[in-house]
């Protein structure tokens, strides 16, 4: 029962708004953790400042023993955190297939010195078969060459999972997931996540829809007004009074 | 015909121009408004070394080069912290410091006066004379450039520079650190711009603060946009035809004030209607956001 | 010594009040740098130029002075040329591409292509060489506290006070000024109180342009036109503006006095073509570090 990543009294302000107010929790590894709360409640300042692109008033962040509260996201990154996002984002004016590229790319190779170099030969070919074998994962392959813009909303929300698990992170970060796509491809996503904990891999993720939290997830936490309110087993949770007026009684942002 | 061979040497210092700050424009996305200061020092710093330590231009070239790359660094800092509109203004401003300093440092520069004398290349202890001998020059230097460039933007090099041109933040997740890749963009374009301004130095044998002005850095963008960002090849297109076809003005049989002034006004306007109508110029991959 | 280095502030500063002022008063409104505004100014220049020599005739160069009238007819002509061009590129160049919903980068750029086709137009027309708006014989200045100052340069900074209280009262008092405000401050939902966005934008060019063509008319009285007088013009007022913080008249007023006290205190120090270098180091420091300006608040995170 290793805990993965500690958060421990963090809190973030905007102006005059309390964003994040001393977050203290922590995340065991091989687990599958919904975060919910009304609009407003900080779910996604709370990924942003985990990932690095936002810094914390106060607090720490220890991911696999190590302090990464004020490091840069891509740093992050490369220590092991993979994140989606609430508006996908994915690189538009790439072609599917070189999307994955982007992500798959052996690093040694993207330095300056051998990007100049007259007198090796670069062949992207066992590259492109990798990114391939991600696309028949998720039933992508036919649209390896289109531009993102000509996939549907839910296969672009495809790629960008899979960009993220092309960086082969130990946790993922993934923002509303499923938001605004088809059930086929919900249950797609779903399955990664399965998949992905069965790998040894550790999920966290924001969801506004209870019924997924509760087949996915095996904890949930409830974050009101940049407060934890509550967490737990997800039936237990959502039953919680408290919860039931952060989202219906309370005050919406 | 002495005449068209300079115009296509023209051409060919203001193509290696038009590649530099291509990859930073067009492939990175960084709106970089102050690239004549590269060349700037790139001219200057080989200049002087020939003039007053009598090092060969070949030497020259390559130290300018070197200098302008770390100028280059330099601009990367303003890159990392802003962005659209403010990072342009920073990038000219600070390419208009660099005017301003070879203008006011006189002692070093000779300032509003300029450089002149300056001697031309040499090839194995013979000297270059003739225009159509500096013209293969150039043409070598371009096609090097060319290929330096080509072979950068198609390797992984150039795939995190689009990354990072389409979505800093997506391209940040994936872990690549966007300050490093910047830094080297900026210093490999600043080095081939100090090379087209050695190149220019020692072909014109004379130089003044005034052939790097804020006006310059415009030109070389505006035909950068005209041929198409995002492609070398749109580059090289862009050069060609801003060059000249302007210069046919002067077939028109305009007093010379005059036709400088009708070619300013005409990048002026198709600054405008490219912005208007066509941001992506002739063959670009890339229109600005 | 040191009070004609304060006066050489102050009229710096007033100058650079008068290109700042308008400026802000556009960028409000719009959120881009309307480059062009320095080609606006040069308009002005020439417009009083060419009323001038229009009304008064004169083949001669001036050595009569010419009547009180006539420039006060120049600096009319200069204001109305001034605002209308402003307004022309505002129609024809600006808001096509706010249609297309363009960033602004985008508008920067395309404001660059204005202003070198207004500037190098102008050249065309008028000529490279410097002209002069000053007629008759030369005035000696005022001496005032050990510094001597000529009465155009006392007009220069009574212009840019005037100017400013008149920009702070009518955008606190009337209708339409308020409106401007409400639209700098956020746009939506300005338009949702039914303040309709274009006229407003309209009316911020129309009076912007017109202080630019005022500051134009005002300096060339003091150092001669050429065509190129523009840029120089407009880098100052911009980093004055920015300097002050971007979106406020006070901001504006702040940065010039700013810039005019710090370049003319530096000159002190250094020789009179560093000018330039100083401002444009302020400028950078403050937009790697205080992008906000001395005034201006940050903007806040979309979180």
């Amino acid at each position: 029962m290793k805990i993965i990543l500690e958060i421990k009294n963090i809190t973030k302000t905007f102006g005059g708004v309390r964003a994040l107010d001393n977050i203290s929790l922590s995340i065991t590894k091989e687990t599958i953790t919904a975060i919910i709360g009304p609009n407003g409640s900080g779910k996604t300042t709370f990924f942003n400042v985990i990932n690095g692109f936002l810094k914390p008033d106060k607090g720490k962040i220890t991911f696999k023993g190590k302090d990464i509260t004020y490091l840069s996201p891509s740093k992050i990154a490369r220590y092991g955190i993979g994140r989606t996002f609430q508006l996908i984002r994915v690189f538009p004016q790439m072609i599917v297939r070189d999307n994955l590229l982007l992500a798959l790319e052996n690093p040694l190779r993207e330095g300056l010195l051998y990007g100049l170099n007259p007198f090796i030969r670069y062949d992207p070919g066992p590259l492109k078969e990798k990114a391939m074998n991600l696309l028949t994962m998720v039933d992508l392959q036919d649209m390896a060459e289109e531009l993102p813009c000509n996939l549907s909303h839910g296969q672009r929300r495809l790629l960008e999972v899979m960009l993220a698990i092309s960086l082969d992170p130990d946790l993922y970060l993934f923002d509303e997931p499923t938001a605004g796509v088809f059930q086929e491809i919900k249950d797609r996503i779903f399955e990664l996540f399965r998949q992905l904990k069965g790998k040894g891999k550790t999920i966290i993720f924001i969801e506004h829809n209870m019924e997924v939290v509760k087949e996915i997830a095996e904890k949930v936490i409830v974050l009101d007004k940049g407060r934890v309110i509550a967490e737990g087993e997800p039936a237990t949770v959502l039953e919680m009074s408290q919860v039931m007026e952060a989202y219906f009684g309370g005050e919406f942002a | 015909m002495d005449y068209f061979i300079h115009v296509l040497v023209i051409v060919g210092i203001y193509a290696i121009l038009s590649m530099s700050l291509d990859i930073i424009v067009g492939y990175t996305g960084i709106p970089a408004l102050g690239h004549a200061a590269f060349s700037l020092i790139g001219a200057y710093t080989s200049a002087l070394l020939s003039l007053r330590l009598g090092l060969s231009p070949w030497i020259g070239m390559f130290a300018g080069a070197f200098l302008a790359s770390i100028a280059g660094a330099i601009s990367t800092y303003p890159a990392i912290r802003l962005k659209g509109d403010y990072l342009a203004l920073a990038t000219f401003g600070l390419g208009i410091i660099a005017y301003v300093i070879a203008k006011n440092w006189v002692s070093l520069t000779k300032g509003p006066m300029g450089l002149p004398g300056i001697p031309g290349f040499s090839l194995f202890g013979y000297e270059l004379k003739e225009v159509w001998q500096y013209l293969l020059l150039i043409l070598f230097f371009v096609a090097i450039t060319y290929i330096f460039l080509s072979l950068l933007v198609n390797r992984p090099f150039g795939r995190v520079l689009k990354g990072i041109r389409e979505d800093e933040i997506a391209i940040q997740a994936l872990g690549k650190d966007i300050s490093i890749f910047k830094l080297k963009v900026f210093m490999v374009g600043a080095f081939f711009a100090g090379i087209a301004g050695a190149l220019y130095a020692h072909y014109i044998t004379f130089i003044d603060p005034s052939s790097f002005t804020l006006m310059e850095s415009i030109t070389i963008l505006v035909m950068l946009i005209f041929g198409g960002m995002g492609t070398l090849k749109g580059a090289l297109l862009g050069a060609f035809l801003l060059v000249a076809i302007p210069e046919a003005l002067r077939f028109l049989g305009l007093p010379s004030s005059v036709a400088a002034q009708l070619r300013q006004m005409l990048y002026g306007f198709i600054l405008v209607i490219l912005m208007l109508y066509r941001p992506q110029g002739l063959i670009g991959r890339y229109k600005w956001r | 010594m040191t009070s004609q280095i304060f006066f050489n502030a102050l009229i710096s500063a007033s100058i650079y009040a008068l290109i700042a002022l308008g400026f802000v008063v556009i960028y409000s409104t719009v959120r881009f740098f309307h480059l062009a505004h320095g080609a606006v100014y040069t308009m002005g220049a020439y417009g009083a130029y060419t009323a001038v020599k229009l009304l008064s005739n004169s083949g001669s160069t001036g050595m009569q002075a010419v009547p009180l009238w006539i420039y006060a007819v120049a600096t009319i002509a200069a204001m109305g040329i001034a605002s209308a061009t402003g307004i022309l590129i505002d129609l024809l160049v600006y808001k096509p591409l706010r249609r297309t919903k363009a960033t602004s980068l985008i508008l920067l750029l395309a404001s660059f292509g204005v202003f070198i086709f207004l500037e190098n137009l102008i050249a065309l027309i008028y000529g490279n060489q410097i002209l002069s708006l000053r007629t008759g014989p030369v005035k000696e200045g005022y001496h005032l506290f050990g510094a001597v100052i000529t009465p155009i340069q006392i007009l220069i900074i009574l212009s840019a006070l005037i100017m400013f209280l008149f920009l702070f009262a009518l955008t606190r008092l009337t209708k339409i000024g308020k409106a401007m405000r409400a639209v700098a401050d956020d746009p939506v939902t300005a338009s949702v109180v039914g303040i309709n966005p274009e006229k407003v934008i309209f009316f911020a060019f129309a009076l912007g342009s017109a202080l630019a063509g005022l500051a134009g008319m005002l300096v060339s009285l003091e150092t001669n036109l050429e065509p190129t007088m523009g840029f120089g013009a407009l880098l100052k007022g911009m980093i004055a503006a920015i300097v002050g913080g971007i979106g406020s008249l006070t901001g504006a007023l702040l940065g010039s006095i700013f810039l005019g006290f710090t370049e003319n205190i530096a000159v002190w120090f250094l020789p009179a073509g560093w000018k330039d270098a100083i401002a444009f180091s302020v400028f950078l420091i403050f937009l790697l570090f205080r992008p906000e300006g001395i005034l201006g608040k940050k903007e806040e995170e979309a979180g």
